[in-house]
């Protein structure tokens, strides 16, 4: 049996967390357990202020406008699910992009309001937000897109995303899940109302917390209940964060959260990006020598990516694969990673790919041993 | 010296308005209000110790902080 595997699987979950975060964690089980913003006694007044803090470098990191925008939520998902289902009426018109997760595509189909898909060019970012332009209509409420496709790594153009519906009047959600931590974000730049982050990924938080943040107010919310204000009101608070952090919040996540972004700044988003890519590009430029290899993006080299890439071995199911690589100690994932539509523009709905993804913690070494694998396979 | 207590209901906002008080020099510090608020129920405060209530009061919002009532103690 391995016990020490080589993770590449970044992209589900980063696999390594810097000691920081794993210290911030320890320590707020030990000296912050105490429920913030419920009671009013020191150890609980202690916790939320360190609460808060998480919330003001979060805004910071984000270029969000203040820090009680930023709400801590279960999950990525939950943070799709309150955009979507919180502002989308019936009539409403919503454009997302060819390469959704169904985090997104699953509340969308739920709402039951019309949707339009923008076609992302994997070459041309020009034509990828005419095709976004084109898909606008003037009931379109909100356009909400990844920031990166989780199986090709393609980026899409946020900034000229959000410039495109500032000026047509329209709401702007990114799904950050792939890119929070891994390229840098501005919110206010890049006129993004909904930012909905997976800190357990590119900011090497704990697993079980999720981020929004919103700089415009989400009406409805999904779930309702105690927030330690205004208790005889039956009515939910209608200020944020507190509106959309009913029940008692994840504050051992939400300190490793902040611990995470202190880590990801002291390193430099681009600079983690730069070491992260040269990897992907290192296995690309190898990958595309191999006969029996397929891969399905254009150069790294010379298109925007996050630090993901797929592939197959010739036709061999793709989940096979990752077993066998799995076998030699290579954590890689391995099937539709949850995102149909990519692998639809893609053609590998029934095969699925083999995802690789990396993170801060990876190196060249581990890259030369999936070469060598990949090698006797193919 | 005087003594205010600004109810804000939720801490956020709270601690968001102490620290726009504290960055102008106002000595003040977040508590759970003391006593329930009629037709509402729980929440925090800012608690002022001296300085000019009605300055305070503007730069809070200013800032965007929801004032549920101001009392002086």
């Amino acid at each position: 049996m391995v016990i020490f595997m080589i993770y590449f699987d970044n992209a589900a979950t980063t696999g390594m967390k810097p000691p920081e975060v794993i210290r911030a964690v320890n320590d707020a089980l030990r000296f912050y357990s105490a429920n913030p913003g419920r009671s009013g006694h020191s150890s609980s007044v202690k916790a939320a202020e360190a609460v808060y803090k998480v919330r003001e470098k979060a805004a910071e990191f984000f270029g969000a406008s203040g820090a009680e925008k930023v709400c801590f939520t279960q999950n990525c998902t939950h943070s799709i699910n309150c955009v979507l289902k919180g502002v989308l009426r019936r009539g409403d018109h919503v454009v997302v992009s060819s390469l959704e997760h169904n985090a997104v595509m699953r509340p969308l189909k739920k709402t039951g309001v019309n949707y339009d898909i923008a076609e992302v060019s994997f070459y041309d970012d020009e034509m990828t937000l005419k095709e976004f332009e084109r898909k606008i209509k003037p009931n379109t409420k909100i356009v909400l897109c990844t920031g990166a496709s989780n199986v090709l790594g393609k980026t899409l153009p946020i900034k000229e995303i959000g410039a495109l519906c500032r000026r047509k009047g329209v709401l702007f959600g990114v799904d950050a899940a792939q890119t929070a931590g891994v390229v840098p974000i501005n919110m206010q730049e890049m006129n993004i109302d909904y930012l909905c982050i997976a800190p357990h990924k590119g900011l090497y938080a704990p697993m079980g917390i999720g981020m929004l943040i919103a700089e415009k107010d989400i009406e409805n919310t999904i779930i309702e209940g105690g927030t330690g204000t205004n208790s005889i009101e039956l009515r939910q608070p209608d200020t944020l964060p507190e509106k959309l952090e009913s029940g008692t919040i994840n504050l051992p996540a939400v300190l490793g959260t902040g611990a995470g972004i202190d880590y990801v700044n002291q390193m430099g988003v681009e600079r983690i990006h730069k070491k992260e890519l040269n990897l992907i590009k290192a296995l690309y430029r190898e990958l595309e020598k191999m006969s029996g290899i397929v891969l399905y993006t254009p150069d790294p080299e010379k298109f925007g990516y996050a630090p993901v890439l797929s592939f197959n071995f010739a036709d061999m199911p793709s989940t096979e694969a990752a077993q066998k690589l799995s076998d030699a100690g290579i954590a890689v994932r391995g099937g539709l990673h949850c995102a149909p539509s990519a692998h639809g523009m893609i053609g590998t709905l029934s095969q699925g790919t083999v995802r690789v993804s990396v993170g801060v913690f990876n190196n060249l070494a581990e890259i030369n041993r999936l070469l060598n694998f990949c090698r006797k396979i193919s | 010296m005087k003594r205010y207590v600004i109810t804000t209901g939720t801490v956020t906002q709270a601690i968001k308005g102490r620290d726009v008080l504290r960055k102008k020099g106002f000595k003040v510090s977040v508590s759970k209000s003391s006593e329930v608020i009629p037709n509402s129920g729980c929440g925090y405060s800012i608690v002022l110790e001296g300085g000019n209530i009605t300055e305070a009061e503007k730069l809070l919002r200013r800032a965007g902080i929801r004032i549920q009532s101001i009392t002086e103690k």
